[in-house]
């Protein structure tokens, strides 16, 4: 028997059309997850993700409701993201670490004309997890290839810490000098067949974002209230390799207040954001281990509010993701 | 057709009805009972629960309990062979389905017996009963013939609802491959366009079949109806709501489960005591050596496999309960089996390999989903495959395409309104597909003769089980058979069986098998008792000559031999292979001693 035939004869018993975890999504910050993040996935997967990110915006993207309305800020960003299923307590949890990087500048008029307007560099780390409370229960991979999405509600905290590029004289920077905790409850229902081709999901995910202070921006403290959001995906397959995604978010909350550091008095305030957007994402699966994505936001709001967030954003991103048995099974496939 | 069969024929046709109409117009044809005949499409021997399967199959189950069920009951190897003796009472190889239209060799080609449909110049059992005042229907698969003379409707019934074709999606019209590659389905005598709003194969025949017999509830003609069912033939489909419902009950793999179906058939007396089960076909894998990924895809064929016989069973049951609440049941006698074993046959495997192979896979790529996320889902295909269709089989030998038990031995329940015998495991009797029809001929009270339209005696012809039945009497008479099919062949004669077995299945040859201690034909008794096998090779001879039995020059299983890997030198489940604590246990072993 030649090892042909063997291979043949054996990989009958291995009918498999596994998309494998590259099913899995591309974490890609706190404020915008991005569609199909948080379904369900099998034990020690792994996903390496990348993101090119360009927008323009009246906020900076390290902290979106800190609005300008008078400018412009041009964000050029580009995100390393890991992501590993990693269970305990006999659930499904996302281990996700981020560490962006990049430039912003302004081509608008600032307050001070001879302030500098460019920032570059490394920004704020961010780690957390995302527990799994319904739907996805630890799964071994042969658990995983007989799972179906129907419900999922998650729990997920993400801390960012301020390691970032920060220079307090600056009014632009890529860090933000302060602490983030944000907690979301990803909420994932799926309709009709879960079949690759077929897959329908709408996801919510409601989240809320604590704010340390920042001790120092240009002389001042600024004390943040908390942020909430929704962010919502309506997701479709629209081919066994490709899926749209319609995304919209909502963003309220993070009234600041500006106290001089010297003095403790109270300097300005800010009424934080009120703003939603709305965009498109395509996603293409190139093989079983490599996906792109392409995705378009936009804001909703052109009223010259101080809360309204005005901008566009566009991201490419890219991810890489594995799994050492369906790497394995997937090597042995004719 | 020759003079004989002519006048005979004109007989049938002209002074039957008259005799049929003054029967239909007396008391005495009010007495005559409904007949039901149940066929399952590619069901394994050990797959019900009656017969020691772990499938949840309650409403068949109740018809073996209030009737009989038949552990020796044959049929052919495949499905429209078995058919078309099921139809006539006399062997394929003389009615035209000497072997499958699919499958004529060449020097079969042309043969009269080797048409590939069923001859019009016999008739079948159906034309007979509705001459004789029968209200015929059908519902189901037909295989028998696809031009209008050949089609249901022109063989004897009045009403009928029928996919022509050998399989098929059962959601759609989709076909089975690219010679078929959509299926063919008449209504009566109209060939359809589409097929009813929400149509699946094991629901709309049932749905079909209870219409009919609705439709005809002011006659005072008892009726005669004929469900075969496509289920559980590949594709293997099922309402998305039937899908999981037997996730996880195979994780123990095919290894357990036919130790497990091997002890429940002894404990209900299916199989004697003594019996063991066949090696595992020796190319296949031990279950605990897959990981466990390959295993949950594995599992996946049968869960899909059984929870497709649980809702065959449920139709069933829907039927009879109709049956019941129109107070027609206790008139009726019904009648269950299996076409032939359960299939080995992976379409989407064999479609990428062999002659053909992009043309059959480019079938399967346009018509079907053949991932396992699609695994039995409406437009999903995906196959039993041989390691669960050998334990569907439990505890034989071989399957579907073989002359092994595994193949031609099929499970038989007759559920009857008076309950004589209920409950009764007949393991001595043997019963042939060609029986049936004489068997339900004469509980119409009417003869089956002529069914032999050329009273040839030399023909292996059906008899009535009638006397086993009714238990009049002890036995029916019939002691032996002969069948041949793809070149396998076999012939039974009481407890022994002769079966030539292409390699490398088999050795090529025929070997000797008791089958009363040896169901599994484990044992070669050629050496032992050669004049037994001489004897029965005789008789296999004599039956292949009266019988039309033409040896094909071109099978299925050309080639087999050089793509499969050449069996180990031990093939013994307690001899595991790639495990050195064996050594140890012949160490044991020599220590003992």
């Amino acid at each position: 028997m030649t090892t042909r035939s063997r291979k043949a004869i054996f990989t009958s018993f291995l009918a498999f059309s596994l998309v494998a975890v590259a099913m899995i999504g591309s974490a890609a910050r706190a404020e915008f997850d991005g569609p199909r993040v948080y379904w369900p996935f099998p034990k020690n997967s792994n996903v390496v993700s990348g993101h090119l990110i360009s927008g323009t915006a009246n906020a900076s993207w390290s902290n979106w409701n800190l609005i300008e309305p008078d400018i412009d800020i041009d964000s050029d960003l580009y995100l390393l993201g890991y992501t590993r299923v990693q269970p305990i307590f006999g659930r499904t949890v996302y281990w996700q670490a981020i560490l962006p990087s990049g430039t912003v500048r302004t081509s608008s008029l600032l307050p001070d004309p001879a302030s500098d307007t460019f920032a570059s560099g490394f920004g704020d780390f961010t780690l957390g997890g995302t527990i799994n409370l319904l739907g996805a229960p630890e799964m071994m991979a042969k658990d995983w290839v007989r799972h179906e999405l129907d419900l999922s509600v998650n729990l997920g905290v993400m801390v960012t810490a301020p390691t970032g590029e920060y220079d307090s004289e600056e009014p632009l920077n890529v860090g933000s000098n302060q602490w983030k905790t944000r907690v979301s409850a990803p909420i994932v229902k799926a309709f009709g067949e879960w079949v690759p081709g077929k897959r329908t999901t709408l996801e919510i995910m409601p989240a809320v974002t604590f704010f340390g202070d920042n001790d120092n921006a240009q002389g001042n403290r600024i004390q943040q209230d908390p942020m909430y959001s929704i962010e919502m995906h309506l997701t479709r397959d629209i081919t066994e390799n490709a899926y749209i995604s319609l995304d919209y978010t909502w963003l309220d909350g993070g009234e600041a207040k500006y106290t001089d550091l010297a003095t403790g008095a109270l300097v300005s305030e800010s009424g934080g954001i009120d703003s939603e957007l709305l965009g498109v994402t395509l996603q293409f699966t190139v093989n079983e281990n490599l996906q792109f994505y392409l995705t378009h936001m936009q804001s909703l709001d052109d009223d010259d509010s101080s809360l309204s967030l005005e901008g566009s954003m566009t991201k490419i991103s890219f991810s890489w993701s594995w799994h050492d048995v369906l790497e394995r099974v997937s090597r042995f496939k004719e | 057709m020759n003079t004989h069969k002519l006048l005979v024929t004109l007989f049938c046709l002209t002074v039957m009805p008259a005799v049929a109409a003054s029967q239909a117009s007396t008391a005495e044809a009010d007495e005559r009972p409904n007949l039901i005949l149940i066929v399952a499409d590619d069901l394994g021997f050990s797959d019900l629960g009656s017969f020691g399967g772990e499938i949840r199959t309650p409403n068949v189950d109740q018809l073996a309990a209030g009737g009989m069920r038949f552990t020796n009951f044959y049929v052919s190897a495949t499905c429209s062979p078995t058919r078309s003796m099921l139809m006539t009472g006399l062997d394929s190889h003389v009615v035209g389905l000497g072997n499958m239209y699919e499958k004529t060799a060449p020097n079969q080609l042309e043969q009269p017996g080797y048409e590939g449909v069923l001859r019009s110049d016999y008739p079948t059992f159906v034309e007979v009963l509705r001459d004789y005042g029968y209200r015929t229907y059908m519902a189901g698969k037909w295989h028998l013939g696809h031009e209008p003379s050949m089609i249901p409707h022109a063989r004897g019934f009045h009403r009928s609802f029928s996919i022509l074709n050998g399989g098929g999606s059962h959601f759609d019209m989709t076909g089975s491959n690219r010679d078929n590659e959509e299926s063919e389905f008449v209504e009566d005598d109209n060939y359809l366009e589409k097929l009813p709003k929400g149509y699946y194969s094991s629901t709309t025949f049932t749905d079909k079949l209870i219409e009919y017999i609705d439709a005809d509830r002011g006659s005072d003609a008892p009726f005669f109806a004929y469900l075969a069912f496509q289920a559980p033939h590949d594709p293997l489909q099922v309402p998305g709501k039937w899908l999981r419902r037997y996730q996880g009950d195979y994780d123990i793999g095919w290894d357990a489960l036919r130790e497990q179906r091997l002890e429940r058939m002894k404990a209900l007396g299916i199989m004697p005591p003594e019996a063991e089960n066949a090696p595992r076909t020796w190319y296949l894998p031990q279950w605990d050596k897959l990981t466990g990924i390959a295993q949950v895809q594995n599992a996946r064929r049968m869960e899909v496999y059984a929870a497709m016989v649980e809702f065959m069973d449920q139709e069933i049951g829907r039927l009879v309960d109709h049956l019941q609440a129109t107070g027609q049941l206790e008139d009726t006698w019904i009648v269950f089996f299996s076409d032939n074993g359960a299939n080995p046959a992976d379409p989407i495997s064999q479609a990428k390999r062999g002659a053909g192979a992009f043309l059959d896979s480019n079938f399967f790529a346009t018509n079907y989903k053949t991932a396992f996320e699609s695994w039995g889902r409406a437009d999903g295909f995906v196959a039993q495959g041989a390691a669960w269709a050998q334990a569907s089989g439990t505890p034989f030998s071989g399957f579907k395409l073989t002359s092994f038990e595994g193949g031609i031995r099929s499970p038989l329940i007759v559920w009857n309104p008076a309950h004589s015998r209920a409950g009764d495991v007949d393991t001595e009797s043997i019963v042939h597909v060609s029986d049936i029809a004489p068997t339900l001929l004469d509980l119409a009270g009417i003869d089956s003769k002529q069914l032999n339209p050329d009273n040839d005696l030399q023909l292996q012809t059906g008899v009535s089980q009638r006397p086993l039945l009714t238990g009049t009497d002890a036995g029916s008479g019939r002691t032996a058979f002969g069948m041949e099919l793809f070149g396998a062949r076999a012939y039974r004669d009481g407890n022994w069986k002769i079966t030539w077995m292409h390699a490398p299945y088999g050795v090529d040859d025929w070997q000797l098998f008791d089958l009363s201690t040896d169901p599994a034909e484990l044992n070669d008794l050629s050496d032992i008792h050669p004049e037994i096998k001489a004897r029965l090779i005789n008789a296999f001879d004599t039956y292949s000559m009266a019988n039309n039995v033409t040896i094909p020059d071109r099978t299925v299983y050309d080639g087999v031999e050089e793509n499969l890997p050449p069996r180990p030198p031990v093939d013994a489940p307690e001899w595991p292979r790639g495990q050195e604590k064996n050594w140890t246990h012949v160490e044991e072993s020599d220590n003992d001693n």
